[in-house]
């Protein structure tokens, strides 16, 4: 039951980037709100200090 | 030529992490150590590809004319009819709520799980993740390791601006 509610939450994620796909002009990509955040730089460091503490969480404890 | 040896040098540190055990003052100094490299590898490739460091525009290009980078003119943007510019606007707009609205639902259902036991039977996002890149699957985990250090060359550069 809980492991569907993450199946529902994905299904929602792929749909925004298939919709995203199918309009192409608008509809933004999951790459396009990347790249939007990377163009600043308090985005960036938001970005990589995500991305540190990811590979901390997954790999060093 | 310089990518293709992080690439090499990323799989070669993400096998020996990979086998390195979690908690560990080991495991923590090597990725940070991973992660710093990449940050600063990252500068310099992004410092490389700047137009005034292009090695097309230094190299010495044997009698044609030299065209600097920067007086190239850009592509004009088409013109939009009205219209389109307004649909094209909104359905922008309720593209970013979508992607609020799935992103919101994701962060609920783990903390939905993240404040249920057991973990069992409430899997957070690092539990599942955890079946498949635990300690016990080195070359998942190993693999894993490397889309990691490859990450952080992207996200830490500013996007290239299209012409």
């Amino acid at each position: 039951m809980n492991t569907a509610l993450w199946v529902v939450a994905a299904v929602a994620l792929v749909m925004c980037e298939v919709a995203s796909r199918t309009f192409k002009r608008g509809w933004p990509t999951a790459a396009g709100l990347l790249g939007g955040a990377r163009g600043h730089v308090a985005g960036r460091l938001v970005l990589v200090i995500g991305w540190v503490w990811l590979g901390w969480h997954v790999f060093a404890r | 030529m310089v990518t293709s040896a992080l690439v090499v040098a990323l799989a070669a540190c993400g096998w020996f992490v990979a086998a390195m055990p979690p908690f560990g003052v080991e495991s923590s100094a090597a990725t940070f150590s991973v992660a710093a490299a990449m940050l600063a590898a990252s500068a310099v490739l992004t410092d490389r590809s700047r137009p005034a460091f292009d090695l097309r525009v230094r190299e010495p290009n044997l009698g044609q004319p030299l065209v600097p980078a920067l007086e190239r003119a850009p592509a004009r943007a088409p013109a939009c009819v009205p219209g389109e510019t307004i649909s094209d606007t909104s359905l922008r707009l309720r593209g970013m709520i979508a992607w609020l609205l799935a992103v919101l639902l994701a962060l609920a259902v783990e903390l939905w799980e993240l404040f249920h036991a057991p973990r069992s039977s409430y899997p957070t996002l690092s539990s599942l993740a955890n079946e498949v890149l635990g300690p016990g699957h080195r070359i998942a985990r190993a693999a894993a390791f490397m889309c990691w250090g490859a990450c952080g060359l992207v996200v830490a550069s500013r996007p290239r601006r299209r012409a």
